[in-house]
C-alpha cells in the first residue's frame, strides 16, 4: 500500500492510529507489528507468500541475534555468517536471479555455446532491498556489540516491519530506535507535527513528483529519437526533479508517520541539489543508504586510511554495489560507477578546483546530475545512446526524421509552474520558512488546503476511470 | 490538561478532521467515484454511460451479427499528400502525436489528450488558426471538409458498454454527416496496446479493444463511412501492439508514426468524378446551419437517476 493512496489515507491510517492511540501502552509494539503486516499484505499484490518471507526474516534474525550475543569466538562468527547468507541470499535470489541467468546466457553466446536459461520471472517482494539492509545492520551491530540484541520477537518485528519505512526506507538502524521500542511517548504536539510533515511529503509526491513525471512520460511516449535537444535537456532536468520529490516526499511521509507513532526516523535527504560536489551530493541524498554503505562496507574495507590504491578499490566496491542495489540491470552499475569515477576525481584533484568557485561547483553538479539520472532512468543501453545523441547532437548524430521543433516550448508552457516550484523546493528556503512559521495560523490553513488539493488529485487520478482520461 | 488545552494544541489535525466530513463526500460526488458507495449513491451501470452523455443517444443494441463483415466494395487508392488538404482529424492523444510530429501539416486537427466520443462535441480545444479554444461544431460550421478521420475509443474503455459506445459513436457520425454531407468519414480502429500494458490487468486491454472494434466495424456503410483497421500493421504475432513501435505501451513512438501516415496515404478514396474538385479547404459561406436546440440532457439523466434511486428504495421497503 503506498502512502499516497486513498486506501492508505482514509482506511488504513485512521483505523490504525485510532486503535494505536486508544490501546494501552504495552500493546503498542504488537499493534505496530500486526498493523505493519496488514499494511504489507495489502500492498503485495497477488503474492501473499512474501509476507511469510518477511516474518521468517524477523524470526530467523531474532533467533540468531539472541544466540550470537551469548556466544564467543568462532561460533559467533559462524552465526553471523549464517544470518548474512540467509538475508543477502534471499535478496540476491529474488532480485537478481533473472539478471544472472540472462548474463550467463549472453556469456555463453560469446564463447559460442548455446545455453538458454529461461528466466524465473519472480516478482520482487516489496521493500526487500530496504528490509534486508535494515536487518543485516541489526545483525552486524549485535556482532560488533554496538547494540544489545532485541529482547522480544515482537519488538524486533516492530522495528523491521514498521510500516512508515517498510517499503522504501529510510534505512533505520536498530540502535537508533531500540530505546523507543522499549518505551516511547508521543505528545499531541508530536502527532500534530508528524501529520504536518506527512502532508508536506504527500504534497511533494502528489503535486510535484507525479505532475512533473508526466513530462518524462511524454518524452518516453514520443520516443527519445524524436525529441529536440532542448527537450532532451528539459527532460533530464525534469526527471531529476521528479525522482527527488518522489523519494524525498516518501521519506518525509515516513518521518511524519514515525513521529505520530513516537519514533524518530532519521532524515534521508538534506537538499541534495544544492551540493557543490558529488561527494557532498551523496552526503545529502539518500543519507541512510550512504550511511549503511559507509559503516558496513567502506570502513570495514579500510576506508580511506590505507593508501590511495586501496582507497580507489574501496570506492569502486562501494559504488559498484550501490549501483547494483538500485536495480538488477547493467545501467544501474554504470550509473553507480559514474559516481565512482567522479568521486575519485574529486578526491584526487577536482575538489581543489571546485572549492575555489561557487558558480563552477554548482554548475558542475547541476549539469552532471541530470546526465547521471538518464543512466538511471533508461535501462536499455541503445536507448541511453539515443538519448545522449539528442542531448549532444553536435557529435554527428543523424538528424531525426520527425521533430516537433517547439516541443520544449509546449512542455514548458504546461509544466513551468511545477518546474519552478520544484526548483524552489530543491533549495532550503521553503523548508526553513516552514520550520519558522509552522505554528502560524496562515501556515496551518495553507497546509489544510494543500492536503485537500492532494486528496482531490488522488481522487481524480486513481480511483476514477471515468473522469481521468489520460490518452 | 483540560480538554480545551488539548484541543488548542492540535489545530491542524482538528481542521483536517472537521473538513473531512464534507470534503470527502464532496470529492466523491465531484469526481464520480461511486464505487463501494451505498446503493442510493451508486450510478447503475446501465445509466453510467447516459449520465455522462453529452448528446442524447439512442442505444442501438445491434451487435455485429457476423464477426466478419462483408468486404467493402470500395477500392482504396494511393493518394498524394495534398489529398489531406481538406481532411479533418478527430482524435485523442494518439492523434495529437500525429499532429505534432509526423502528420500531414496541411490537414486540420481536432485532437486533444483525453478526448473521447462522449465529449467530442463538448470539449473546447485549441485548433491551429483559431486564437482561442473552440468546439467541434464551430469548426464544422466554419469549414467544409472532404474527409473526416476519427480515432477515438481508448479513453472510453472504462466507461459505458460496447453497445452504448457504439451508440454514441453512431450519434457522432450522424451529426458529422448532417453537418458535412459531402465528407467521407473514416473510422479508424482503436489501436491495440502492447503485451506489457495488456498484462497489467487494467481496464485498458486488448480484449476490450477487440470487442469495441468489432462493434465499431459495423458503422461502415461502404458509401460514406469507412472503417480502417490499423491494427494489422502495428500488431506483433500475438495480436498486440508490437513493443518496437511504442515506449509506453499505448502511444506510437513518433518514429513509428510514419507507418500510420503511410497507411492513410495508401487508403485514400477518390471522390466521384462528377466535378473537377480541387481538394482545397473551403471556408463555408455564412450558411445557416440550424442550431439544434440544446436538449436538457443532464437533467434527463439526472431524472432517470433519481427515478432509479426511488425505485430502489421502494424495492427495499417492499422487501421488508
Amino acid at each position: 500500500m503506498v502512502f499516497s493512496s486513498l486506501k492508505f489515507l482514509f482506511a488504513f491510517m485512521p483505523l490504525f492510529f485510532a486503535v494505536y492511540y486508544i490501546a494501552p501502552k504495552s500493546w503498542r509494539n504488537t499493534l505496530l507489528f500486526l498493523g505493519s503486516i496488514v499494511f504489507y499484505t495489502a500492498g503485495e499484490e497477488g503474492f501473499r507468500f512474501y509476507t511469510l518471507l518477511l516474518i521468517f526474516s524477523v524470526l530467523i534474525n531474532y533467533t540468531i541475534g539472541l544466540h550470537m550475543a551469548a556466544e564467543r569466538g568462532k561460533k559467533r562468527k559462524f552465526l553471523l555468517a549464517v544470518g548474512l547468507v540467509y538475508d543477502f541470499g534471499l535478496l540476491l535470489f529474488f532480485k537478481y536471479t533473472d539478471f544472472f541467468l540472462e548474463n550467463i546466457g549472453l556469456l555463453a553466446d560469446l564463447i559460442g555455446k548455446d545455453i538458454t536459461l529461461s528466466p524465473l520471472g519472480l516478482l520482487l517482494p516489496l521493500g526487500i532491498s530496504f528490509y534486508t539492509f535494515q536487518i543485516t545492520s541489526y545483525l552486524i551491530d549485535v556482532y560488533t556489540e554496538k547494540t544489545e540484541p532485541a529482547t522480544s520477537f515482537v519488538s524486533l518485528g516492530a522495528y523491521l516491519c514498521m510500516f512508515p519505512q517498510l517499503s522504501a526506507g529510510p534505512i533505520v538502524e536498530y540502535k537508533e530506535v531500540s530505546a523507543q521500542l522499549k518505551e516511547r511517548e508521543y505528545t499531541i504536539e508530536q502527532v500534530e507535527d508528524g501529520f504536518k510533515t506527512f502532508t508536506l511529503g504527500l504534497a511533494s509526491k502528489v503535486l510535484l513528483a507525479n505532475v512533473i513525471g508526466i513530462l518524462w512520460n511524454d518524452i518516453q511516449m514520443v520516443g527519445y529519437e524524436s525529441i529536440t535537444t532542448q527537450m532532451a535537456w528539459l527532460g533530464a532536468f525534469a526527471y531529476s526533479l521528479q525522482i527527488y520529490f518522489d523519494f524525498w516526499g516518501y521519506s518525509l511521509m515516513a518521518i511524519g508517520l514515525g513521529k505520530m507513532l513516537g519514533f524518530t526516523i532519521p532524515q534521508n535527504f538534506n537538499h541534495p541539489y544544492i551540493s557543490r560536489s558529488m561527494s557532498e551530493f551523496w552526503r545529502r541524498w539518500h543519507i541512510t543508504l550512504g550511511r549503511w554503505f559507509r559503516q558496513y562496507v567502506y570502513i570495514p574495507l579500510g576506508g580511506s586510511r590505507c593508501g590511495k590504491l586501496k582507497l580507489i578499490r574501496n570506492l569502486f566496491v562501494v559504488w559498484f554495489i550501490t549501483g547494483f542495489w538500485h536495480g538488477a540491470s547493467w545501467n544501474f552499475v554504470v550509473w553507480g560507477l559514474s559516481f565512482f569515477v567522479l568521486i575519485c576525481l574529486e578526491r584526487l584533484f577536482l575538489h581543489h578546483i571546485l572549492e575555489k568557485s561557487r558558480i563552477l561547483s554548482h554548475a558542475y553538479v547541476i549539469l552532471l546530475l541530470p546526465l547521471s539520472w538518464i543512466l538511471f532512468a533508461v535501462t536499455d543501453f541503445s536507448q541511453i545512446a539515443v538519448y545522449f545523441s539528442r542531448l549532444f547532437p553536435f557529435f554527428g548524430a543523424d538528424q531525426p526524421l520527425f521533430l516537433h521543433l517547439e516541443d520544449w516550448k509546449n512542455a514548458l508552457e504546461t509544466y513551468w509552474p511545477f518546474l519552478a516550484a520544484g526548483v524552489l523546493f530543491a533549495t532550503p528556503l521553503p523548508m526553513n520558512w516552514y520550520e519558522r512559521y509552522k505554528k502560524h495560523p496562515i501556515c496551518i490553513i495553507l497546509l489544510v488546503v494543500v492536503f485537500w488539493v492532494c486528496v482531490y488529485r488522488l481522487f481524480t487520478a486513481q480511483n476514477n476511470p471515468f473522469l481521468y482520461f489520460r490518452f | 490538561m483540560t480538554w480545551m488545552e488539548k484541543i488548542k494544541k492540535m489545530p491542524y489535525l482538528l481542521l483536517i478532521l472537521c473538513s473531512a466530513v464534507f470534503m470527502i463526500p464532496l470529492f466523491c460526488f465531484r469526481t464520480g467515484v461511486f464505487v463501494q458507495m451505498p446503493f442510493f449513491l451508486q450510478t447503475p451501470p446501465a445509466l453510467q454511460a447516459e449520465f455522462y452523455c453529452a448528446q442524447p443517444q439512442k442505444i442501438q443494441s445491434e451487435a455485429p451479427a457476423h464477426p466478419e463483415q462483408p468486404e467493402s466494395v470500395v477500392s482504396y487508392v494511393r493518394v498524394e499528400e495534398n489529398y489531406f488538404d481538406d481532411a479533418l482529424f478527430i482524435g485523442d492523444s494518439r492523434t495529437v502525436g500525429l499532429r505534432d510530429y509526423s502528420g500531414f501539416q496541411n490537414a486540420t486537427y481536432f485532437a486533444d489528450t483525453g478526448l473521447n466520443i462522449w465529449e467530442v462535441y463538448e470539449k473546447q480545444i485549441s485548433v491551429a488558426g483559431y486564437d482561442s479554444k473552440i468546439g467541434l461544431d464551430r469548426l464544422l460550421k466554419d469549414y467544409s471538409y472532404g474527409k473526416i478521420y476519427i480515432m477515438l475509443g481508448i479513453n472510453e474503455l472504462g466507461r459505458g458498454t460496447d453497445q452504448s459506445f457504439l451508440g454514441q459513436y453512431r450519434t457522432v457520425i450522424d451529426s458529422l454527416r448532417a453537418a458535412q454531407p459531402q465528407a467521407t468519414i473514416f473510422v479508424q480502429s482503436i489501436l491495440h496496446v502492447s503485451a506489457e500494458k495488456d498484462a497489467a490487468g487494467t481496464y485498458i486491454n486488448n480484449a476490450a479493444i477487440n470487442s469495441r472494434n468489432a462493434y465499431l466495424k459495423t458503422v461502415e456503410d461502404g458509401k460514406q463511412v469507412f472503417y480502417l483497421d490499423l491494427n494489422p500493421i502495428f500488431d506483433d504475432v500475438q495480436g498486440k501492439l508490437d513493443s518496437q513501435y511504442t515506449n509506453d505501451g499505448v502511444h506510437l513512438k513518433v518514429s513509428s508514426q510514419a507507418l500510420w501516415r503511410e497507411f492513410l496515404q495508401s487508403h485514400g478514396i477518390l471522390a466521384q468524378p462528377q466535378e473537377e474538385e480541387s481538394a482545397e479547404l473551403q471556408p463555408k459561406e455564412a450558411v445557416l446551419v440550424k442550431e439544434e436546440a440544446e436538449e436538457p440532457v443532464f437533467s434527463a439523466a439526472l431524472e432517470k437517476r433519481v427515478r432509479y434511486v426511488f425505485d430502489k428504495i421502494e424495492q427495499e421497503t417492499n422487501k421488508k
